[in-house]
């Protein structure tokens, strides 16, 4: 698995914190270095999602991406964000089948290692909230 | 404008041939019984990462011996969709024949490399962390199974309607019949759907000539967009699809093919483009099972996935100059061609003239 310095470190922002970059004439979040909104011409806000929200879809990825043996099987959540803004996001903590319009929390966890540089991806997930 | 010819390749495992060998195989036939055209307008997907190449266009047109304006397009697996589009407009403004040519491979590596290879039409800040094609499908299956209140058997008969169709195709990919309950019992890519609510992986190519010269089946296009960003849209209704559809004049086909990469795709087209009404999709379908994908659609026909486009407006040229599987012979068709479950929509409305 190839994991390139520069595009880990420029996607800490979003990928450790959430943080997006936010139009405040049309509203939409860029999810990545985008400064200048380019339909409204403003200078865009860096601004954090919220860390909770509603479980409004999930799936369980049993046929995995080449680089995710690993970790099969994967689950993915679509996720309401309490600020109203959704997300999709690997979840993490499934013990039992997640139930539409739980709780979910953020919480930050390794994605992968890369073998031959040791560069260790982190991001956000959800996890069912207690 | 019009379109003056069509040919496919059968869809499959071509493990003895590349995109360009494929590629040259469809458009052949269609140089041959057309005549020369002015440009070329090529589209591919996953050959470029299974193959390793990115200049198909180019080749191709050297194969042909052919020295005109040569373009590849590309619009994630609604390529095939775009590049028709694109040639038709190339033809309204003035080119008397474009060919256009679909061709792909999923197949040159294991399908866990295909599966990562097919990652590459979503957002990088929604793929990274391992969410797949299917995945996406199954978010949008879940909030649609529980919005509407459909069941898993109910969305199965959408691979047995598919698998039906497919038998009387001789193109098709995976010409034999299925029952609801192989549907529930094949393994699961992406809970909640299984492999035979997938596509299968493909290779094939397909060719059609847009023409400005009086031909029997006429071509008209629309399309639209929508956020590519899955968390961004509604995942049980693509806007782009009914868009486009306001823009064709709202018509009411015989026949459809839609870009049915996994089952709820299928069902969410119908919706969208107003064939049905919104959670009634798969009532449309049971209603009129041959008038839906009479191909067999990419469930069952296959979906070499930037050539998928290319092989329904081919299907639609059949299905008026000869008839197409167990539809039989039609005078209207529309084809419903998708990227990433409507981030872009490409129809073409063929017609008896
Ligand atoms: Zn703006």
């Amino acid at each position: 698995m190839e994991v390139s310095p520069s595009v880990v470190w420029r996607n800490k922002p979003y990928r450790y914190r959430l943080e997006v970059r936010r139009c405040p004439k049309c509203g939409r979040a860029f999810r990545e270095e985008v400064e200048v909104c380019p339909k409204c011409n403003e200078r865009t806000e860096r601004v954090r999602m919220a860390g909770r929200g509603k479980l409004l879809s999930w799936a369980k990825v049993c046929q995995v991406p080449e680089g995710f043996e690993d970790f099969s099987p994967l689950y993915f959540g679509l996720v309401e964000l309490e600020d109203g803004s959704r997300i999709i996001a690997r979840l993490t903590d499934v013990l039992e089948e997640p139930k539409i319009g739980m709780e979910m929390e953020a919480v930050l966890r390794k994605v992968r290692a890369d073998g031959s540089t040791g560069l260790i991806e982190y991001a956000i997930f959800f996890r069912p909230a207690f | 404008m019009y379109v003056c010819g069509a040919h496919v390749t059968k869809v499959g495992r071509h493990y003895e041939k590349s995109v360009s060998a494929l590629a040259a195989e469809a458009a052949a036939p269609v140089v041959n019984a057309c005549g020369e055209p002015d440009a070329l307008v090529v589209s591919t997907y996953l050959s470029r990462f299974q193959d390793s190449f990115g200049n198909l266009g180019s080749l191709l047109a050297e194969y042909l011996d052919f020295k005109g304006e040569v373009y590849e397009v590309s619009s994630g697996d609604g390529s095939g969709g775009a590049a028709v589009s694109l040639a038709v407009r190339l033809v309204k403004a003035g080119f008397k024949r474009v060919l256009v040519v679909g061709a792909d491979k999923s197949n040159d590596f294991q399908s866990k490399r295909a599966v990562k290879d097919l990652q590459t039409l979503i957002s990088p800040y929604e793929s990274f962390y391992g969410l797949t094609y299917a995945g996406a499908h199954a978010l949008a299956a879940r909030l649609y199974m529980s919005k509407y209140g459909v069941s898993r058997e109910e969305l199965a008969q959408w691979a047995v309607v598919m698998h039906e169709n497919a038998t009387a195709v001789s193109h098709a990919q995976l010409p034999f019949p299925v029952s609801v309950d192989k549907v529930l019992k094949s393994h699961s890519v992406a809970q909640p759907l299984t492999l035979l609510d997938s596509h299968p992986f493909s290779d094939g190519a397909a060719a059609v000539m847009i023409t400005s010269e009086s031909s029997p089946v006429s071509i008209e296009v629309a399309s639209a967009s929508a956020p590519l960003t899955l968390a961004e849209r509604d995942l049980t209704f693509m806007e782009s699809a009914k868009m486009a559809m306001e823009k064709l004049g709202n018509p009411y086909p015989e026949a459809v093919e839609v870009h049915d990469a996994f089952s709820i795709a299928g069902v969410i087209a119908l919706e969208s483009l107003g064939l049905a009404a919104r959670g009634k999709g798969l009532d449309y379908l049971i209603h009129s099972p041959r008038r839906v994908n009479p191909s067999g659609g990419l469930k069952a026909r296959g979906h070499p996935i930037g050539a998928t486009g290319v092989y329904q407006v081919a299907e639609a040229y059949f299905a008026i100059t000869d008839g197409l599987g167990k539809l039989g012979k039609v005078s209207s068709f529309l084809v419903h061609s998708s990227n990433l479950l409507g981030a872009n929509t490409y129809l073409s409305f063929l017609r008896e003239v």
